[in-house]
């Protein structure tokens, strides 16, 4: 992978420095850089890295000195996140996908496989799927019946496409991936202590039923992705009950995650690991979900709202909030809150000798 | 009672840095401290000085100190510690 630093910086729509035609054939931290190595100094606290290595050229900060920095030549990044992106993409070796089928793939029968499709070692297509034009499917993947992929999808190892399964195309799938398995949905006969808690909020007791039997809702919606939308390692997404499970165009969804039944989930999103949505909720276009967050059961998170680390969201959330905590509040709502939390104990010692003058004054009565 | 000293402490076990790695002209964000763990600072200066320090996590509101630098808040710490503990 060797490119000039001219052809990086165009790549990266960044300007150069120096000897531009100098190149290169990987990327490296500054203070492990070989001399054929672009050296990623995004930010100053990088300088002292770059006279440990031996980097001719690399990507520094906007206002850097690369000639006292003993530089050959230079790349100036001004948003140095969107640099490694592009930076990235291309120098990244594909995955090992042979061209073709493999023979130890089974291919169900009437299923339609398109042009330069890709099928690794020891996976199952089944009857009637439809692989569009251009996808590559690492090894040990199952595909059901009648599952629909799109173009240029990468399904990576061990991906579990099960019914009624539908992918838009540039679909990437990580390792462990299983979409469309069945929704944790049961209903008793009589109403159930859930519906009795949730109705009443504590105020009535719960009670031993007559009859536990946990009814399967079954599912037959299965799940519908979007096209660019990428899925971390097992993460799941359940199949909708009636309808399908949606997740928009462009959303990205990080590894263990779990998105339930009916769920749908707009364009652009980002969910960070340990998300999850439980079933029947609504998410709008841009949501960001920080790690660990949760959004209860059929409520709806407006557009562009931002649900921090951690947070438990368990009532409707109007567009463009910032949410934080458990139960999920306003986050300047949540940060007073807490500064009040650890006042407590300070305010609750100064008040102390107070109280017992008050007890005194009732003793006197 | 070595206030500044003490205020560096903290602030650079907040940011895990050197108690030398920590400037008086350094603003929290110049040492990784981002909004969360500023509030989180003022609450360890609050506890370990027993004041209360009138703070905005964003930007000072009127009325307010300025809490821009660890000089700044020294300050800050300074003139709350003794308003309380005159003489």
């Amino acid at each position: 992978m060797a490119h000039t630093i001219q052809d990086i910086a165009q790549a990266l729509g960044a300007e150069c420095f120096g000897a531009t035609d100098l190149v290169v054939t990987g990327a490296a931290q500054p203070s492990d850089a070989g001399p054929d190595d672009l050296a990623l100094a995004m930010s100053p606290a990088y300088a002292p890295g770059l006279a440990k290595g031996q980097a001719r050229a690399a990507v520094l900060w906007p206002g850097a000195d690369w000639q006292a920095l003993g530089l050959k030549a230079a790349i100036i990044a001004p948003r140095a996140r969107l640099a490694m992106a592009r930076l990235t993409q291309m120098l990244d070796t594909p995955h090992a996908i042979d061209d073709g089928i493999h023979p130890t793939a089974i291919i169900g029968q009437g299923a339609d496989i398109g042009a330069g499709v890709a099928i690794g070692p020891f996976c199952v297509i089944g009857a009637g799927a439809r692989i569009g034009a251009g996808t590559r499917i690492a090894s040990h993947v199952t595909i059901n019946p009648g599952v629909v992929l799109g173009a240029d999808c990468l399904i990576l190892d061990g991906v579990r496409l099960l019914r009624r399964v539908r992918l838009g195309d540039r679909v990437m799938l990580h390792p462990g991936v299983v979409l469309g398995g069945d929704g944790f949905s049961f209903v008793t006969t009589e109403t159930s202590n859930v519906e009795r808690a949730r109705s009443t909020l504590g105020a009535a007791d719960m009670v031993v039923p007559t009859d536990a039997t946990q009814h399967r809702i079954h599912s037959l919606g299965g799940v519908v992705i979007g096209d660019d939308v990428e899925i971390g390692s097992n993460t799941t997404v359940d199949a909708g009950t009636i309808r399908a499970t949606m997740i928009g165009r462009g959303t990205k969804i990080d590894n263990l995650c779990h998105i339930g039944h009916n769920v749908i989930i707009g364009q652009d999103c980002l969910l960070a690991g340990q998300s999850a949505v439980a079933g029947s909720a609504v998410l709008g276009d841009r949501v960001v979900m920080g790690g660990k967050s949760g959004v209860a059961d059929n409520i709806t998170i407006g557009d562009d709202c931002v649900l921090t680390g951690a947070s438990v969201n368990l009532s409707n959330v109007p567009a463009g909030r910032v949410m934080m905590g458990y139960p999920a509040t306003k986050i300047d709502v949540q940060v007073s809150a807490y500064k009040a939390f650890r006042r407590l104990p300070r305010i609750l010692r100064d008040l102390g000798p107070r109280q017992k003058s008050v007890s005194k004054q009732d003793e006197s009565d | 009672m070595d206030i500044p000293g003490k205020v560096i402490s903290i602030i650079a076990g907040v940011a895990v840095l050197k108690h030398c790695d920590v400037g008086l002209d350094d603003t929290l964000g110049q040492l990784g401290i981002d909004s969360m763990a500023t509030v989180e600072t003022i609450f360890h200066l609050e506890e370990e000085f027993d004041i209360s320090i009138p703070f905005n996590a964003n930007a000072p509101a009127p009325g307010e100190r300025d809490m821009t630098t660890v000089n700044d808040i020294i300050a800050t710490v300074e003139a709350l510690y003794w308003a309380k503990n005159p003489g």
